[in-house]
């Protein structure tokens, strides 16, 4: 499992930006916009709406951060801020109706394959995009979930939240959480089984 | 009775969430389960195969607002609008025959030929000869004003310091105008009275002259009816006379016959 940091400053961050520390708000969206983005594009699969909730989040953190009480429960308050958005923005996909010749076709995967070699070039460039093509595939993978269990999975194996944070955040049982988390992985697995993917495989790539 | 931990609890278990000795309930329910304890690892296999997706970097600064669609567009946007309304002008322009000019004299604007205005110098003349004309005659109405003022505030003083004065012209004029009306009611008297004598003599001498006048002509009728009666008494006495004589042949005859 994967720990981001434990962001010691946090709570002193935000009792100063409660107080009106321009500064201190600023520090905190620093310290905090990288991982809502991530939340949000591991949720989306989509650089611009994941752009678009990260922005929202944080217009609301510094409209709204007054009236968080208690400076421990921060990181459950931007984490629900963030899902409610995610949620407030598949309900707008939802309601958009779209021409399907207008739908513009995403082109960020090809991107990721050209862009990043350049980055490592002295890896062996099959294992590179090997690699590559494998982040692709989780991505679509974690895409077939259905949006609840995509949203804890998210939340649990990336952003590093206790079972019980996710419950409070979502506001269900803790046992919803875990079983909705037993029938994601299951899922995944499955997946994972159909295409072939397994731990000595990816090793092996890897 | 045997223990089976539920889904849920394995679940907290994968995550390393269960609490007390609930970890070694399971622990050792998978070491007797050896099935359940590889599907677990499948499951922990997953984990680990999905946690090689990463993190991305943010692709922007926020600017903490949320971002406009089809921004290329919007820029452009301004310069095609511009771009429409100089040709708009221009057509219009073709249009209407407008023509525009610039030279030394400054910019012409006019549909079809260009007349020449007038200049600026002459402008400033007009205007000048016209604030001229405009204070002369506004001058000689303050002038006109004040004269006429300044008389009215003399009459009143005037009046102020002569009521006495004032006082006995006004009964003077009052009694000049009382004569002049006892004169005039004389006057009348007299012109009336006059009149009237004069309208009776003339209707008396009217009325003598018509009486004559009857009475003559009374005269005349009675002239007139004397002078026919005698002259019918003259005529019925020849008349008379020849019957006589008329008589006297024929009695002649007769006796002479016999």
């Amino acid at each position: 499992m994967k720990e981001i940091d434990l962001m010691p400053q946090t709570n002193f961050l935000v009792t100063a930006a409660k107080s009106g520390d321009v500064i201190a708000m600023n520090q905190l969206v620093k310290q905090w916009q990288k991982r809502i983005y991530n939340f949000a594009y591991k949720y989306f699969n989509d650089y611009d709406l994941a752009m678009e909730v990260t922005q929202k989040t944080f217009i609301s953190m510094n409209k709204n951060l007054k009236t968080l009480k208690d400076e421990d429960r921060f990181k459950s308050w931007i984490y629900r801020i963030a899902a409610n958005y995610c949620h407030e923005e598949v309900r707008k996909q939802q309601k958009r109706w779209v021409f399907p010749f207008m739908k513009v076709q995403s082109n960020q995967e090809g991107d990721q394959i050209e862009n990043s070699p350049s980055v490592v070039r002295e890896e062996n460039p099959e294992k590179v995009f090997a690699n590559e093509e494998l982040k692709t595939l989780l991505k679509k993978a974690l895409a077939t979930l259905p949006e609840e269990q995509r949203l804890i999975v998210i939340m649990k194996e990336y952003e590093g939240l206790k079972i019980r944070e996710i419950a409070e955040i979502i506001d269900i049982s803790e046992n919803t959480v875990k079983s909705r988390l037993y029938y994601a992985l299951g899922s995944l697995k499955k997946l994972l089984d159909q295409w072939n993917i397994n731990r000595e495989t990816v090793h092996y790539e890897i | 009775m045997k223990y089976k931990p539920t889904e849920e609890t394995l679940m907290a278990y994968l995550y390393g969430e269960l609490e007390g000795d609930q970890a070694g309930l399971v622990e050792r329910y998978l070491e007797e389960n050896p099935e359940e304890k590889q599907k677990l690892e499948e499951l922990s296999d997953t984990r680990l195969i999905f946690n090689e997706l990463e993190d991305e970097d943010l692709p922007g600064q926020l600017a903490f607002m949320a971002p406009i669609k089809n921004e290329e567009w919007l820029y452009w946007r301004k310069y095609v609008a511009i771009a429409a309304t100089l040709l708009l002008i221009l057509t219009f322009g073709w249009l209407t025959g407008l023509k525009a000019n610039y030279d030394e004299e400054g910019f012409y604007l006019g549909y079809g030929e260009i007349q020449r205005g007038v200049s600026e110098e002459q402008i400033a003349d007009m205007l000048f000869e016209n604030n001229a004309s405009m204070a002369s005659y506004l001058q000689e109405n303050i002038k006109v004003g004040q004269d006429s003022l300044n008389y009215k505030i003399d009459a009143i003083q005037a009046s102020n310091s002569n009521e006495i004065t004032i006082q006995r012209i006004f009964e003077r004029e009052r009694d000049a105008l009382i004569t002049q009306m006892v004169d005039l009611n004389d006057q009348l008297s007299g012109d009336y009275r006059d009149i009237m004598r004069q309208i009776v003599v003339n209707f008396s001498d009217n009325i003598e002259t018509q009486r004559i006048d009857d009475l003559r002509s009374i005269q005349a009728a009675f002239t007139d009816l004397e002078d026919a009666s005698i002259g019918k008494q003259f005529q019925l006495e020849n008349a008379l006379v020849d019957l006589e004589e008329k008589v006297n042949a024929v009695i002649a005859n007769n006796s002479n016959n016999k």
